[in-house]
């Protein structure tokens, strides 16, 4: 081959490598955001700001606000902990466990995913602080060495969860922040105004670009990616022992750690999804996050959607067949009782709307995709709710039987925390590089251009 | 320390008993008040309580005057409580650290150590009827009631009545002041005042030789009443005395006059009794001799030694004495009469044949009387027949009669010769006064406690004839609906704030004496009487040393006699002997045929019956602890409702929660429903007692803008339908109405039918799982096997399999240690009786707030004891039975390993302790708890105290427990601050604790005792012997966490013959 062919796909692997950064760079350098950014904001804002009021009532007035009583001491703050918690997995998900199966497609969405992974927990780590009678105290829970030599009960599973879930949000932060490191980077150099330039400069760490610099980084972001990859699975594992350590019928049960996983795997893409395919299209991003990323997404949710409806199959299969009366009822009562319809919502969303997913016509379908992920998400919700709320309202003893009843605060607050969600993640978009600019260049087919004849 | 002990050493006497403190016109004070009130600070208070100045106030800051008027909230309280306000401020510190100035007293008063509870004697009357109490006082402030073990009657129990009675004490609705209405305008008055008014009231009478002034007084058996009645008539013949209580055993009185010529009081024997059968008769609540009754049933029902008396009930509605019934006949109240008269006929003839009557005709009635009436007859002179007051005069004379006949008279029934045989029914009474007051004869009304203008019968318009009295007053705690049309209104000191003597229900006369200096200066009946009888000068205290030294036979001055007497609390010796009487012949009423059982009873002609319900008769409708209490049947809170049961509520048409319309002749009461199972067919209980207007802030008030919870079914109630009313109208109204029950209501309809199925079935599994219950048959026939091969645990089996080969202590951790103590408890399920001492017993030694209505519903009440309800079988005429579930101190406590800070924690005694200030509140022990016995503190229940008219509450909070704060987790913990007193008192004085010494306050207040408490180490400990007995068992025991409490199966000794039938649903 001769060499001018050779430059002129370098040439065009420039080309295309500068268009990646324009259009992403684009977004952060542009003086005004996209039309739809400023009232979506102000939505978010308006939202949030809900939660902060309710959370100043709940402060004052005590977790009385809430429809939590002697029988259901928990309620919809842990339904919401394990929701949020739930939906944070996709973004390591994607980040360490496809990079690390050398899944290419991933780069286009890993960065916004570890975002929304990490918006995400922040919201969960509210609900188990403010959950607690008197959050001033929540600190407690944390082994703080002190002259009295009390230390936490560390055969307590909320415990576990104290490190499970600090562990999780250092080190999403951090593979996070690490991956930002070259697009800081790119933004510095780009950058004409000097306060950006300084900004992003101490953000980028003084990132130059070099091969040894290269190849550090490449050898430490695969050991973060090394290290993230179990927690994506301990985390909700220790989230479910919650449950399966506790002695309740609905909850003693060994099922639930993978069982956990696979959902929360499951809603954190239908999450990601429900943002990304109109952030794509907001922001015009279409020929980087492409249809074919798009539909492996959709895949991923068909496959773990079932997972969870098997799940669901086994759970009250061994009901049945374990003779545990306490246990039968209790699933007979999840789907028949005064929560029946609780438990169909679950099911309907769960299990009967990813299996739309098996066609083509529907995973390249935009609209039904956000559709469909929204109810998976619902539908998530509801399965922490059937499990939390069905079963401590009917235990052991019937007289201490009692129907739930959540208040408008419940709502509030849960509402409110998808607000601070959302002013995060726009945020996010507006000021930081939504997409990994660095690892879409270098899985593109243009990086190894030059190298193809040899 | 010498607190708490019960032994006679033990007990102080107060100080202010000698003359020396007996000359000023007021109790004296009790032990520790602190410093002296002479002086400045007297003269002060009664500078403020001059009109002009109280005028002045409610001019000059309308909003604040209740504040200022307040005495307690000023220095008053400074005052009172000196020293212990440090130690009230640690309680309501709570978990958090609160400051509070400490005020010490400068000279500490002889006797008297800060911290040290001291018990004393004194007594509760109610009805008429007394119960002999040991008041705690902690600091110069009664915090605790109990029941006085010597009292010969009483004895060591007490009811929730009168454990909650300590409440009203320091309510702060009671009126604080005199108040005189002139031109329809309430003015503040003082003492003083009052007393003039009352010596005008004399001294007018006086022209008149009294002619023209009436005494209308609660029942009361006060000897020194009595006396200064007499003196009264004797001094002014003219004056008239009458008697009302809107409940009240007159209808027995009346009967037993039928049957002997004399008003004999009855009194069952129920420890000699071998067969007990009750028509309509509540023998264990509000009957006078509950406590006594309760005991003695109690003691009945062993059947590990082989004694078991029978229980067969015949009733409308469920009484607690139904629902420990070993059979139970539900029948509307007014086919009592037939078939009592019928069972007297098969007991003569011995055939059920040959009585031809409708309603024995029936099969379920037939063969119950047959049954009963051979079962009486085995076991003649020692049965009992026992008629309630919701009876007619003439049943009881039947019952009287039978009861004869069976030689059970003299066995186990006695009659004893009333106090006050001479007065007639108090409804005829009442009827007379009215007639009195609307002719204008009345000039004088003086009103001695009650609220006739709330519960006399509404025919008689007691309001309307009030208003032609020229002066009337009212004695009363509360600034009630009475005492708003009354010309006077003083307020009433508390019976723990004043001198006074009463009879118990078997005449031993029982001394009260002040605990406390009465906290708004009010008067006690003795002040207003003293004053009528002209005996101004003389001390309450003297008085009734007078009375009560005169019949002991002693001198009025001889201080050993009398200091006894204090020490004691009653007159030993002063219970009447039963006498013996002969039963008249009489004519009864022949057997009216066509009357039915009927299952469905047309609408119109449908039966009312009037109950007592947990306000008493209204009286404690202010009172949280009662309102929030949840009825032993219905588990409601915060309401009365109509008990319909449910297959007349099904054929009229009405649902749970729904208003109904009643018709009661051309009075309606729009009401709510509650379906009720059990309630006979035809028959709708009405409870008495609510709906309120000027009650308080609790039990409704007008002024205070609070709608009063539940029904004013007194609007129903006529002199002539007293108890119990026919041709009754009920219609639906479609409306539904939010009752507060604290558990679910039986029958559960769900989104499908499945549902429906399995949480029925479920709810009745686990009924025969957790309330173990075997018959005594059956017991005796396998006595070690009764409870592994019961059919129930075949069920608990299957709850869970246990793994083959595996210990049942098998755990991961190690076992707990013991060296010294470990405590444990036993409940004898046979012995419970539902009656809620326990629960309120609790709520007061341990500071648990009241939660309201809304919270109630919202299933956050905060009672550590909840006694589950059981219902089996045929709703219509079910078998029920009674769990009291509380922390069982688990010994693999699920909860102690999940709470992620160590707030509960197993201590090196075996309890589950719990550390408040640790406490953040996760809730995750309350989610892992099986028996969901954990209660949260979801909001700071205790706010309302804060308000400066509340801050009186606070003192009766108990120091040695903690006041818990927001967001804290609370639960039972085996009244640990009572162990360690115990251990503490052991210790200093070198002795180890003797079984049955510690007793928690749960197990003080359970008249049968079935709640027993000690220590598992020691093998000779009742409660170890308890939980070795064959039918002791282990709540929900397949869960491996070994309790430390053990249930004792409920063995029922049902007649054979009367095998349970197996009924279909009829509904």
């Amino acid at each position: 081959m001769s060499s001018a062919e050779t430059s002129t796909e370098a040439l065009e692997a420039r080309e295309y490598f500068k268009g990646i950064s324009d259009s992403v760079c684009g977004i952060v350098e542009a003086e005004r955001a996209p039309r739809i950014w400023y009232p979506a904001f102000a939505a978010a804002l308006c939202v949030a700001g809900v939660l902060v009021v309710s959370l100043y009532i709940l402060l004052t007035v005590g977790t009385g606000i809430w429809g939590n009583n002697n029988s259901e001491a928990w309620a919809w703050p842990i339904v919401n902990f394990v929701f949020w918690v739930g939906i944070g997995h996709a973004g390591t998900l994607i980040s360490a466990v496809l990079f690390l199966m050398r899944q290419k497609w991933r780069t286009s969405i890993n960065r916004a995913a570890e975002a929304m992974t990490i918006f995400a927990v922040i919201c969960a780590g509210l609900f188990p602080v403010i959950h607690t009678g008197r959050p001033w105290l929540a600190y407690w829970l944390l082994p703080i060495p002190n002259d009295m030599a009390i230390w936490p009960q560390f055969r307590s599973p909320l415990a576990w969860d104290v490190f499970a879930v600090s562990t999780y949000m250092t080190v999403s932060i951090l593979f996070w922040f690490m991956g930002l490191v070259p697009d800081f980077a790119t933004l510095r150099d780009r950058t004409k105004s000097n306060v950006k330039h300084t900004i992003y400069g101490i953000l980028a760490l003084g990132w130059r670009g070099s091969a040894r610099q290269w190849h550090r980084y490449e050898r430490a972001y695969l050991i973060m990616a090394a290290l993230a990859t179990p927690l994506v699975f301990s985390v909700h594992s220790v989230v479910s022992f919650d449950f399966a350590v506790g002695q309740l019928p609905g909850w003693h049960t060994t099922i639930f750690p993978p069982y956990f996983v696979a959902g929360a795997i499951f809603s954190g893409f239908a999450m990601v999804l429900t943002l990304l395919v109109p952030a794509r299209a907001i922001f015009n991003m279409k020929h980087i996050i492409t249809d074919q990323h798009v539909e492996n997404m959709c895949k991923v949710i068909l496959a773990t959607g079932s997972m969870v409806g098997f799940a669901y199959g086994t759970e009250f299969f061994i009901a049945w067949y374990s003779g545990n009366a306490y246990e039968g009822f209790t699933f007979l009562n999840r789907a028949f009782g005064p929560f029946a319809w609780a438990y169909w919502t679950m099911i309907t969303c769960n299990v009967l709307v990813p299996q739309f997913f098996w066609f083509k016509k529907i995973r390249t379908s935009p609209f039904i995709i956000v559709g469909l992920c929204i109810l998976v998400n619902v539908g998530m919700w509801f399965e922490r709710f059937v499990i939390i709320v069905t079963s401590l309202t009917r235990s052991f003893m019937p007289g201490s039987w009692h129907y739930f009843s959540p208040t408008m605060f419940d709502a509030s607050i849960f509402i409110g925390s998808f607000g601070l969600f959302f002013t995060l993640f726009l945020l996010f978009l507006r000021f930081m590089p939504m997409i990994a600019m660095f690892e879409v260049k270098g899985a593109s087919p243009h990086a190894h251009a030059g190298v193809k004849h040899h | 320390m010498s607190s708490l002990k019960l032994t006679k050493s033990g007990r102080v006497v107060p100080l202010g008993h000698g003359a020396s403190e007996s000359s000023k016109g007021t109790a004296p004070k009790s032990a520790s008040l602190g410093p002296s009130q002479d002086g400045f600070w007297r003269s002060q208070a009664d500078l403020d309580n001059t009109p002009e100045f109280q005028e002045f106030l409610a001019r000059e800051y309308p909003e604040q005057e209740e504040q200022l008027k307040d005495p307690l909230s000023r220095r008053r309280f400074v005052q009172l409580m000196g020293a212990s306000f440090a130690l009230a401020g640690v309680s309501q510190a709570g978990c958090r650290w609160e400051e509070d100035k400490i005020l010490p007293l400068s000279r500490r008063p002889d006797g008297y150590i800060p911290g040290v509870a001291k018990q004393y004697a004194s007594a509760f009357e109610l009805g008429g009827s007394a119960a002999g109490l040991l008041v705690t006082c902690m600091d110069g402030r009664p915090i605790k009631i109990e029941g006085n073990p010597e009292h010969p009657f009483t004895g060591g129990a007490s009811t929730s009545v009168a454990q909650a009675s300590i409440l009203e004490m320091y309510d702060p609705d009671r009126s604080r002041a005199v108040r005189r209405q002139e031109n329809g305008q309430g003015l503040i008055a003082t003492r003083a005042d009052a007393l003039e008014a009352l010596r005008k009231l004399r001294d007018d009478a006086k022209g008149t030789r009294g002619a023209g002034l009436h005494v209308l007084s609660e029942a009361t058996s006060s000897p020194t009443v009595a006396k200064l009645r007499q003196e009264i008539q004797a001094a002014m013949p003219g004056v008239k005395w009458h008697e009302y209580e809107p409940l009240s055993t007159d209808e027995q009185r009346e009967g037993n006059r039928m049957a002997f010529g004399t008003p004999h009081r009855t009194h069952y024997l129920l420890d000699r009794a071998a067969v007990i059968a009750t028509f309509d008769a509540e023998l264990f609540g509000n009957h006078p001799a509950a406590l006594r009754h309760s005991t003695h049933f109690a003691a009945g029902r062993n059947p590990d030694t082989g004694k078991q008396n029978r229980l067969y009930a015949v009733e409308s509605a469920y009484s607690l004495t139904g629902a420990v019934a070993d059979h139970r006949l539900p029948v509307r109240s007014e086919l009592i009469k037939p078939i009592l008269l019928g069972l007297e006929q098969v007991l003569a003839k011995g055939d059920i044949a040959s009585v031809g009557a409708a309603i024995l005709g029936e099969a379920k009635v037939g063969k119950f009387i047959t049954e009963l009436a051979k079962d009486l007859q085995k076991n003649a002179g020692k049965g009992i027949v026992a008629v309630g007051d919701q009876q007619p005069a003439e049943v009881h004379a039947i019952a009287a009669r039978i009861n004869e006949s069976l030689r059970n008279q003299n066995s186990t029934v006695a009659y004893t010769v009333e106090d006050n045989p001479q007065r007639p029914r108090h409804t005829d009474d009442l009827k007379g006064l009215v007639a009195s007051m609307q002719s204008g004869k009345v000039s004088g009304l003086l009103i001695i406690g009650g609220n006739p203008v709330y519960n006399a019968p509404t025919d008689l318009d007691f309001a309307g004839a009030l208003a032609k009295v020229d002066s009337s007053v009212h004695l009363s705690m509360y600034d009630d609906e009475t005492s708003k049309l009354t010309n006077w209104h003083i307020n009433r000191a508390h019976y723990l704030e004043a001198w006074g003597d009463s009879r118990s229900y078997d005449h031993t006369v029982t001394l009260a004496q002040p605990m406390i200096e009465p906290l708004y200066d009010g008067l006690s009946p003795l002040d207003v009487l003293k004053v009528l009888a002209g005996r101004d000068d003389d001390t309450n205290q003297d008085l009734v040393r007078g009375t009560l030294l005169a019949m002991a036979g002693s001198d009025a001055s001889n201080n050993k006699v009398w200091r006894r007497l204090l020490h004691d609390g009653f007159l030993p010796g002063s219970g009447s002997r039963p006498a013996s009487v002969v039963p008249k012949q009489f004519a009864a009423t022949p057997l009216t045929e066509g009357q039915k059982l009927g299952n469905s009873i047309p609408n119109g002609k449908l039966e009312v019956t009037f109950r007592e319900s947990a306000t008493y008769d209204g009286r404690y409708a202010n009172n949280s602890w009662l309102v929030e209490t949840p009825d032993f049947m219905t588990k409601l809170t915060w309401d009365n409702a109509a008990l319909i049961g449910p297959a007349t509520a099904k054929s009229l048409g009405v649902s749970n929660g729904e208003l109904a319309k009643i018709q009661v002749g051309d009075a309606t009461l729009k009401m709510v429903v509650h379906v009720s199972p059990g309630q006979a067919p035809g028959s709708v209980a009405l409870p008495l007692g609510w709906g309120r207007n000027r009650a308080g802030h609790v039990g409704g008030h007008e002024d205070y803008k609070v709608k009063a919870p539940g029904f004013n079914t007194y609007a129903l109630r006529t002199s002539a339908g007293f108890s119990s009313v026919n041709g009754v109208t009920v219609k639906g109204t479609g409306e539904s109405y939010p009752l507060a029950e604290t558990q679910d209501h039986f029958a559960m309809e769900e989104f499908f039918d499945i549902g429906t199925k399995a949480t029925n079935e479920a709810v009745q599994t686990r009924a025969n799982v957790q309330i173990k219950t075997a018959t005594l048959e059956t017991y005796k026939k396998d006595k070690e096997k009764i409870i592994t091969k019961d059919a129930h645990i075949e069920i608990e089996k299957k709850l869970l399999r246990p793994i083959e080969g595996r210990e049942i202590n098998a755990s991961l951790y190690d076992e707990h240690e013991y060296k010294g103590h470990k405590w444990g408890m036993s409940i004898d399920l046979g012995k419970c009786t539902g009656c809620n001492s326990c629960s309120v017993a609790c709520q007061a030694e341990n500071n648990i707030p009241v939660v309201g209505k809304t919270e109630v519903m919202n299933n956050r009440e905060m009672h550590w004891i909840r006694i589950d309800r059981f219902f089996k079988g045929n709703p219509n005429n079910p078998e029920m039975a009674f769990l009291p579930v509380y922390c069982q101190q688990c010994e693999g406590a699920p909860c102690e390993v999940v709470c992620p800070v160590e707030a509960t924690s197993h201590s090196d005694e075996g309890l589950n302790d719990m550390t408040y200030n640790r406490c953040v509140g996760t809730r995750y022990c309350a989610a892992n708890c099986p028996y969901k016995v954990r209660r949260f503190n979801f909001k700071y229940w205790n706010k309302d105290f804060e308000v400066a008219r509340n801050k009186v509450r606070t003192l009766l909070s108990n120091p040695d427990v903690t006041v818990r704060s927001r967001g804290v987790m609370e639960k039972c913990t085996w009244c640990v601050q009572r162990i360690e007193r115990t251990k503490i008192d052991a210790k200093n004085n070198r002795r180890s604790i003797v079984d049955g010494e510690i007793k928690t306050a749960c197990q003080q207040a359970c008249p049968t005792q079935a709640i027993r408490f000690g220590d598992l180490a020691d093998k000779e400990s009742v409660v170890y012997k308890n939980q070795e007995l064959p039918r002791a068992y282990a709540l929900l025991a397949s869960l491996n966490n070994s309790p430390r409490n053990a249930f004792l199966a409920r063995i029922t000794n049902p007649n054979p013959a009367l095998a349970p039938a197996k009924e279909h649903k009829d509904h």
